[in-house]
């Protein structure tokens, strides 16, 4: 992991991307109890926003040129299949524009506070996002001043209350 | 069922699954790998699993 963090780091570092958070479930098992899955989601900010019919049209000539094959919607790097996303609405923009710095494996890396997570949980509100969202309420210790706040902004309270009984 | 019993189950549970929150994310990942390990296996005996996602696959990281 510590190589794919090198990598994708490499691609702000080339200009490729202007920003990027980990997101998705290994975001969320930063701070909640793992369990299994297959892929790493990157929320990117893309530097060549220009070209909107192929915004990954640079990380897939890079990807190309390192010898990283692309798998389904993901590239593979370093063995772990890697897959970009460009902030799809105003919450996960937010989300990304407030994405904390943290180091691991030694190296620098961002990833998604977890008060973003459970909204974007709350957002997409498919079963095993509940199931997510409910280890959040008892397995993390998060800001719930905030958390509270950004769920009224993005009118996810009602979602909130449904699914905790609060 | 003593009731006592179970509710010492459920907070025995509780207190495991937040220990297990808190170890350092670089162990996570040693426990994700296995999981996928143990999941992959798991499907090729139980022909009833679906596995229709290439990208499933035991990450090569170590």
């Amino acid at each position: 992991m510590k190589k794919t963090l090198q990598k994708i780091n490499e691609l702000m570092d080339l200009g490729i991307i202007k920003k990027y958070a980990i997101a998705g479930g290994m975001a969320q098992f930063y701070y909640i109890e793992p369990s299994v899955t297959y892929d790493l989601d990157l929320l990117v900010n893309i530097a060549e926003e220009e070209n909107t019919l192929n915004p990954f049209a640079k990380i897939y000539e890079w990807a190309q040129s390192n010898g990283y094959p692309p798998l389904e919607e993901h590239i593979v790097i370093y063995g772990i299949p890697v897959q970009f996303l460009l902030a799809y609405n105003d919450l996960v923009k937010e989300a990304l524009d407030k994405s904390e710095e943290i180091v691991l494996f030694d190296e620098k890396t961002y990833i998604l506070k977890p008060e973003y997570l459970m909204a974007i949980l709350l957002q997409t509100d498919r079963l095993s996002d509940k199931e997510r969202f409910a280890k959040f309420l008892s397995e993390v210790d998060y800001d719930n001043n905030s958390f509270l706040e950004i769920i009224e902004r993005f009118n996810l309270s009602g979602v909130y209350k449904r699914i905790s009984g609060v | 069922m003593d009731k006592n019993y179970i509710s010492h189950i459920a907070e025995s549970k509780t207190h495991y699954h937040k220990t297990s929150a808190k170890m350092p994310y670089e162990e996570k990942i040693k426990v994700i790998v296995k999981l996928q390990q143990i999941e992959l296996e798991m499907m090729k005996k139980n022909k009833t699993r679906k596995n229709s996602n290439r990208f499933r696959k035991v990450w090569q990281i170590y």
